[in-house]
């Protein structure tokens, strides 16, 4: 009695800080769920586990409804999912929360609606108590059951026949770096694993934290091109839009290997000056010289360089150029338009530097082994492997 | 004269009640850093740690398949404890020590060694593949820091000519060590950064990792985490102050208060340095250390020697 | 009973527990932070023995031991956690009698074996400078310089015998750059596949030094042969 009455009392006091979320992006939803984070109200966090609220934002497709399912049990309880944008199949499936409805209704936000209110009413109610826990999805046992047999119940013949528990033991198997023979590793890294893009399903062998082979399961969902660089393909568009958005898109990419580095505050400010309504020249021109001064650039010189692609030669170019274009946006007449490109990479940065994303995702087998795991999360994070999908026409 | 030792039930509960206090204010400190780089103007909300200690202690502790439950549970336990150990050792004042053994200096290096023990089984018992090897990444530098830390603090402790920490901090009286031997903060910093895995040493449970160590925690025991990463920092900073910076030397206030504006300095060098730099790469990281920050050691180590002997 | 008599009946009890479950348990990480914690115990009866600098210096050097223990237990053993019901234990008999064996003749120093009683009973006023004076005496900087030797050597061993030679991978009987850019590799040349044939041949004219690579297992052409100037460099492949 008196422990529910504490913690209803925690619950709201708790309810008072900013909610954790994870987020799992589907198609044409990457750039918006990753916004979320400049929200202070939202804390996103790297694990299923710290939060509290999944957020399925985009219309995921069926193959990657189990791996859903999964993440979604993995949160631990209470817990809720918030459907943002699913499309016609998703909006028919369950009602709109609003005031007075049925605490255990499943909620859900339309594509074009800003998700924050929606999750922070959930969120809250869930915490305080007033809204109960969703239940698990996928049944709480082993997936293969020990049969045991032999004299010990290993399963087998021999010192270790058998697979308890489905799991074969792990073999030893030469390094890529110097032939040591050590225990190999197999991962799959699923759809919805943060480092990675939304969508992108890698088998990792690992040993130690460092890369043996990697095989691409399935390819990363497409995400949108910023409007401007579509027109820009088809006809003549205003120069100074094309360059305030190629500064931001800029930005937005360093932003996401800053976090993929761990300076999750410096990828803050990149992304909120990414986003910001209007770029301030001195801004980004602080921001880059944060990211230069405070080290991070040394930091991340090298990582990749192995495999051809210095990440940190990669974001210092993009930071250059993002102050390149402000001033051209800046010099430029509002008439002034540039003509159709042929193709996106005639478009200029940072389209030029980019490999096409199909041919990224076969190299990525050559790429990353030797790797260890922390520089393969910054390759990873600095390529483009999600190839572009238009807006309206692209199928998930 | 040796300072006189406190009872036994006073030091602990000022310990364990310093360190919750420092630990919140480190949280706090480290808000504060992360709003100043991520260019948000710093609002200070005293509440909001206090905020997140309620909510995972409403929220579900986690399970995985076959963990190793003791240990799993154990381990941030000893995390949290090893830093008590650690602040134990630093003196208050000229007449007031906690813990005052002859051989603080080496006593200090035990709870950096037993710390790595207990962050790489809080990794190894989730039975979970990302943990597991957030824990070896951060045993490979583990063994690396150390190193360098004993030597900055031996580099120290000879000036004094005691492992002694109230000698250390006595000898301190004409000159404070952070003068005498200017490679030893920034080392010892260094030293800080990886012993309490933030900023361009996060190896452990860090975002490329989704989580690492902490991955598979959640509830109370991801809050017994949270505090034991923010109690090591304090307990690493109040240590620094002493060794360093004087620890309760200085005119006018008390002694204990001006241990406690030297910690909160550190404190807050801590914060900065963890959230504004990216982090190194693991191998960068050890060559590092081996093909740089050691031989800088040596070389301090012997400065102070030659400047003893003369 | 004082308090530090209970201490240490506490201590041995603990030592001597964890001591057996390192052998009992499945788990081998387990295994290495059982006997971490029968060392740990071990030290804090040393420091009840007020032996403070060995007391804690011992429970440092285990836990930094334990730790590389059980990185090598994971990158190595095939069930490092215990999961997997196999048998672990391999020649049961033998080692029970190397046990018992081994425990009787201990016990056996421990009770019978007359200790040295040592008139001045008095601990020392400085235990650490006198644990120091007696251990090293006047030899200090001997030991000392010896120690950073020692750092050396092992490190100079490790880079020694890593893969990443200076030129290349070492197995792949790496090469100098040459003296002009793109030139012949600078140095002497190493002999080809056909070494036992080479061998003989240079035998004749430089001695010794071609001696010690044939004892030196010198039938492999590769490795052995960067002895510096040794040879007239007008010497190729024979």
């Amino acid at each position: 009695m008196a422990v529910s009455a504490l913690r209803r009392a925690a619950g709201r006091f708790a309810a008072a800080g900013p909610i954790q979320l994870f987020a799992a992006p589907g198609p044409r939803f990457r750039d918006r769920s990753e916004d979320l984070t400049l929200r202070p109200e939202l804390r996103l966090t790297s694990s299923p586990r710290h939060a509290s609220i999944l957020l399925v934002a985009g219309p995921v497709p069926a193959e990657c409804e189990k791996a859903l399912a999964r993440v979604h049990d993995e949160l631990p309880r209470p817990r809720v999912t918030v459907r943002w944008g699913g499309g016609e199949r998703v909006e028919r499936s369950g009602p709109r929360l609003s005031r007075g409805d049925s605490p255990g209704a499943p909620v859900v936000v339309p594509e074009g609606e800003d998700p924050v209110p929606a999750l922070l009413e959930a969120g809250r109610r869930l915490v305080r108590g007033e809204r109960p826990s969703e239940p698990e999805l996928l049944p709480d046992e082993p997936p293969w059951p020990w049969r045991g047999q032999g004299p010990y119940g290993q399963g087998g013949e021999g010192m270790m026949g058998g697979r308890p528990y489905g799991r074969p033991l792990a073999m030893t198997a030469e390094d890529l770096r110097d032939g040591l023979a050590l225990d190999r590793l197999e991962l799959a890294l699923g759809p919805f694993f943060p480092p990675l893009p939304p969508g992108l399903v890698l088998q990792v062998a690992l040993q130690g934290d460092v890369i043996q082979d990697v095989d691409v399961a399935r390819a990363p969902f497409v995400q949108p091109l910023p409007d401007v660089f579509g027109r820009a393909l088809r006809e003549a568009v205003p120069a100074e839009a094309l360059e305030t958005a190629r500064v931001r898109l800029l930005l937005r990419r360093a932003a996401r290997v800053l976090r993929a580095a761990g300076a999750g505050a410096l990828a803050d400010r990149g992304l909120g000056l990414a986003v910001a309504p209007a770029t301030d020249p001195a801004a980004v021109g602080r921001f880059r010289a944060l990211v230069r001064r405070g080290g991070s650039l040394r930091a991340l010189r090298g990582s990749g360089s192995r495999s051809g692609v210095d990440v940190g030669t990669r974001v210092e170019g993009w930071l250059e150029q993002a102050e390149r274009a402000l001033a051209r946006a800046r010099r430029t007449g509002p008439d002034e338009r540039t003509g159709p490109a042929a193709d996106l990479r005639a478009l200029g940065p940072p389209f030029d530097g980019d490999a096409e994303p199909a041919e990224a995702l076969e190299g990525l087998g050559d790429t990353l082994p030797g790797l260890e795991w922390g520089e393969a999360a910054l390759l990873v994070a600095g390529l483009r492997l999600a190839p572009y999908g238009g807006g309206e026409e692209a199928r998930p | 004269m040796n300072p006189a030792p406190v009872p036994p039930a006073l030091a602990v509960a000022v310990i364990v009640g310093g360190l919750g206090l420092g630990a919140w204010v480190f949280v706090l400190l480290d808000r504060a850093a992360t709003d100043l780089v991520s260019g948000r103007r710093p609002s200070v909300r005293p509440l909001a740690p206090l905020r997140r200690a309620a909510f995972l202690l409403v929220q579900q502790r986690a399970e995985t398949e076959r963990p190793d439950r003791a240990v799993w549970m154990l381990a941030p336990a000893l995390y949290v404890a090893f830093a008590a150990v650690g602040a134990a050792v630093v003196p208050w004042s000229a007449r007031l020590a906690p813990a005052d053994v002859p051989v603080g200096i080496v006593l200090w290096g035990g709870v950096e060694a037993l710390a790595i023990v207990a962050v790489f089984l809080h990794g190894w018992s989730a039975n979970a593949p990302v943990a597991l090897v957030g824990a070896y990444r951060f045993v490979a530098l583990g063994l690396c820091f150390m190193l360098v830390s004993m030597f900055v603090l031996i580099a120290a402790a000879l000036p004094a000519e005691s492992l002694r920490l109230s000698a250390i901090v006595a000898s301190q009286r004409g000159l404070w060590n952070v003068v005498r031997q200017p490679l030893g903060l920034p080392l010892f910093l260094f030293v800080g950064l990886g012993l309490t895995f933030r900023g361009p040493l996060d190896f452990a449970d860090s975002a490329d990792l989704a989580g690492g160590v902490a991955a598979e925690v959640s509830g109370p025991s991801l809050l017994v985490w949270e505090t034991g990463r923010a109690a090591m920092a304090v307990a690493f900073s109040a240590m620094a102050a002493a060794v360093f910076l004087g620890g309760w030397l200085g005119p006018w206030l008390p002694g204990p208060v001006w241990l406690g504006l030297k910690t909160l300095f550190v404190m807050a060098l801590m914060a900065g340095l963890g959230r504004s730099t990216a982090r190194l790469r693991t191998e960068s990281a050890v060559t590092l250390v081996w093909v740089g920050l050691l031989p800088l050691s040596f070389l301090g180590l012997a400065v102070v020697g030659l400047e003893v002997l003369r | 009973m004082t308090g530090a008599d209970l201490a240490f009946w506490t201590l041995a009890a603990i030592a001597v527990i964890t001591g057996w479950r390192v052998f009992r348990t499945d788990s081998m990480v387990r295994a290495t932070f059982f006997l971490l914690t029968s060392f740990v115990a071990v030290g804090a009866i040393l420091l009840l023995l007020a032996a403070s600098y060995l007391g804690f210096a011992l429970i440092f050097m285990m836990a930094v031991e334990m730790t590389v223990m059980a990185l090598f237990m994971v990158m190595y053993m095939m069930n490092p956690a215990g999961l997997n019901p196999m048998n672990m234990i391999h020649q049961p008999g033998t080692a029970v009698a190397a046990g018992v064996g081994v425990g009787a003749v201990l016990a056996a120093v421990a009770l019978w074996v007359p200790f040295p009683h040592s008139a001045a009973a008095v601990p020392p006023s400085d235990p650490i400078a006198a644990l120091g004076h007696e251990l090293l005496g006047g030899s200090m900087l001997v030991f000392e310089s010896a120690g950073v030797t020692l750092l050396a050597a092992m490190i100079g061993s490790v880079v020694l015998s890593s893969r990443a030679g200076r030129y290349g991978a070492a197995d792949e009987g790496s090469l100098p750059p040459g003296l002009e850019p793109g030139g012949e590799p600078a140095g002497r040349r190493p002999a080809p596949a056909d070494g036992g044939h080479t061998h003989m041949h240079m035998g004749d004219g430089t001695g010794g030094h071609m001696d010690m690579a044939m004892d030196r297992g010198g039938g492999d052409g590769s490795g052995d042969h960067d002895h510096g100037g040794h040879a007239a460099p007008g010497e190729g492949p024979a």
